[in-house]
């Protein structure tokens, strides 16, 4: 255990999500929501969110409520309110379904109406027709290298697995004082209401104990993300963002050195006037990208643009071949293990269903 | 400054200062006499806050400072608060009473906003706690050590019982639940009246155990739920009190 975390640990797991295959499905969403967050005081928490961007995300202005470092120094952070959080709605299903009423009320939420959600802003984007433009962007903990949860947290309840550089929280010391949630940057990290302790993503640790890839990971039906050890030189995601330098973290200015890392998106260029593409002329504004990833997204989409011509032009690429990834199964070795094939064992209080996906 | 309340007594006097990053402050601390009477009245009624036995006895004015910003354990709550003022509860008062067989505290402070659940992601509540050494010499402000811890009772709006919390140091605190431990508050009036109340011996790793007839200390602890006070962010007296039990 590397108690204030502020160091690198030995191993380093990671992700990779390609912002160009990413089609918002939310079945990664979705797969994390069914295996860990079914509980009572989990359901408006989604460790694995995917927003439209641009866009005010999940919660609501994450990005303007502080926390991480600036120059090694703690920034202050605050903590969302249930309505920017959104999500965990009462819907009226007991009168729209069993009630006879079925022809003239519709459902909704109950009680206090809802301002915001975990995907409120969907398919929003911006910029004019014909130039409109969106992508989408999964986020879920980063188990940043510099994690300023751990560093916040006064019981020493959290703390970065020497192995893989997970970042945990020893429940039995977590007091639910949510140091944790103001410090993160990312906004990923949830009140249990019931159980009055935060909670985020463990990164399916149960699962890579057994080779099992995260469940958001297996579930993305777009082949969009990839999983291993950072510095495993023969996995997708060392080639990605070690060697091709083209996979790089959301908000790097935030100081947490984050560990899921993202390719940036091309669309095509824009069109002029006379409906044609302009070549060079970007359809999502380099200078957005950059307020995103930051100063490295030029040249890797310079590196993206170039192996992409040179395939089309007949060359091979290793860049192009792992980002097409022919193998399923290669975007997550060695942690490539069916889960199927495996018996679980659950835990007195733990969660269900751990065998799917 | 502290004012005493009819029927206590300021038998000790010396400064203390307390330092906080950012700015330093120098204030007197009062230590005074907590002086538990020996009453016949049964536990019921004792852990009333509006029980009759509590409009005579003697009453103790604390005044409470923030915990030092030094002694809060992350570089983030010390970053953050070094500009943002915690400990807003500026003094207690507080009356002791036992009746041979439980001991009870009777806590009552200002405090204009009832914090006594937490509603959304964003609240804490008002708390409040009695704190006691285990073994004589327990040092204060660092809730104890490991040669000599420190038992709190921790009460909360929100929670059947209070805690019974051992501590060997920053950071180290164990909540329990204790049988012998009770509590009992009221919000009216823009103040909390709370009574925190439990047998003088009970059996638990780390419990204090009191005695009638003999002396012991006590030092308390205020959290406003509202100024999104928990953990080390609280108003606490920064010294041990002296506490008397009637023989």
């Amino acid at each position: 255990m590397n108690a204030k975390g502020n160091a690198a640990t030995q191993k380093q797991a990671a992700m990779v999500f390609d912002l160009n295959k990413c089609m918002g499905c939310q079945t990664c969403s979705v797969a994390c929501k069914t295996l860990w967050t079914r509980a009572e005081g989990q359901e408006y928490q989604w460790w694995c969110t995917v927003n439209t961007l641009p866009g005010r995300g999940h919660p609501r202005d994450w990005e303007s409520m502080g926390g991480g470092y600036a120059d090694d120094v703690p920034q202050a952070g605050r903590r969302p309110a249930r309505q920017e959080w959104g999500g965990g709605w009462d819907f009226n299903y007991d009168e729209v379904l069993h009630s006879g009423k079925g022809q003239s009320v519709h459902l909704q939420v109950v009680g206090e109406q809802p301002e915001w959600g975990p995907n409120w802003d969907e398919d929003q984007g911006a910029g004019e027709y014909p130039n409109s433009y969106f992508f989408y962007l999964p986020r879920l903990c980063n188990h940043c290298t510099k994690p300023a949860c751990v560093e916040a947290c006064p019981r020493g309840a959290m703390s970065k697995r020497e192995e893989d550089g997970i970042v945990l929280r020893d429940e039995s010391r977590c007091r639910g004082y949510q140091f944790c949630l103001e410090a993160c940057p990312y906004k990923k990290i949830y009140f249990n209401f019931a159980r009055e302790v935060s909670e985020h993503c463990i990164l399916c640790y149960p699962r890579l104990e057994q080779n099992v890839a995260p469940s958001c990971v297996r579930g993305c039906p777009g082949r969009a993300v990839w999983f291993g050890l950072l510095d495993d030189e023969t996995s997708p995601v060392h080639k990605l963002v070690k060697k091709w330098e083209v996979a790089l973290p959301l908000h790097p200015e935030y100081g947490t050195e984050p560990n899921v890392f993202y390719i940036p998106p091309i669309l095509p260029a824009r069109l002029n006037e006379a409906n044609d593409f302009e070549e060079g002329q970007p359809r999502v504004p380099t200078e957005y990208l950059e307020s995103l990833f930051g100063p490295r997204v030029r040249p890797a989409l310079e590196t993206l643009s170039r192996e992409m011509e040179s395939t089309r032009s007949g060359g091979k690429s290793e860049l192009m071949d792992t980002l097409i990834a022919y193998w399923w199964k290669d975007m997550f070795k060695p942690f490539d293990q069916d889960p199927g094939e495996i018996e679980w064992s659950r835990t007195p209080g733990g969660q269900p269903g751990q065998g799917a996906g | 400054m502290q004012a005493v309340e009819p029927g206590g007594v300021s038998p000790y006097r010396f400064l203390l200062v307390a330092a906080r990053l950012g700015s330093v402050r120098r204030r007197s601390q009062d230590v005074d006499m907590i002086k538990a009477q020996r009453v016949e009245a049964a536990d019921s009624a004792l852990i009333d806050p509006a029980g009759s036995e509590w409009r005579s006895a003697p009453s103790t004015r604390l005044s409470l400072e923030p915990t030092p910003l030094i002694s809060q354990p992350s570089a983030y709550v010390q970053a953050k608060w070094e500009t943002i003022d915690y400990g807003a509860i500026g003094n207690v008062s507080v009356q002791a009473l036992h009746n041979d067989g439980g001991i009870f505290f009777r806590l009552q402070w200002n405090d204009a906003t009832e914090n006594d659940d937490i509603r959304d992601t964003d609240q804490f509540t008002d708390a409040a706690a009695v704190l006691f050494p285990v073994k004589e010499d327990a040092p204060l402000t660092s809730m104890g050590s490991p040669d000599e811890p420190v038992n709190a009772w921790y009460w909360r709006p929100d929670m059947e019982t209070p805690f019974s919390v051992t501590s060997e140091g920053t950071s180290t605190t164990i909540r329990t639940i204790d049988p012998n431990l009770r509590g009992n508050g009221a919000h009216t009036g823009g103040a909390w009246a709370v009574v925190i109340g439990r047998a003088l011996q009970s059996a638990g790793d780390g419990y204090v155990q009191l005695t009638a007839g003999e002396e012991g200390k006590v030092a308390f602890a205020v959290w406003q739920g509202g100024n999104d006070e928990r953990a080390g962010l609280k108003a606490v007296t920064l010294e041990w009190q002296p506490l008397e039990l009637e023989a």
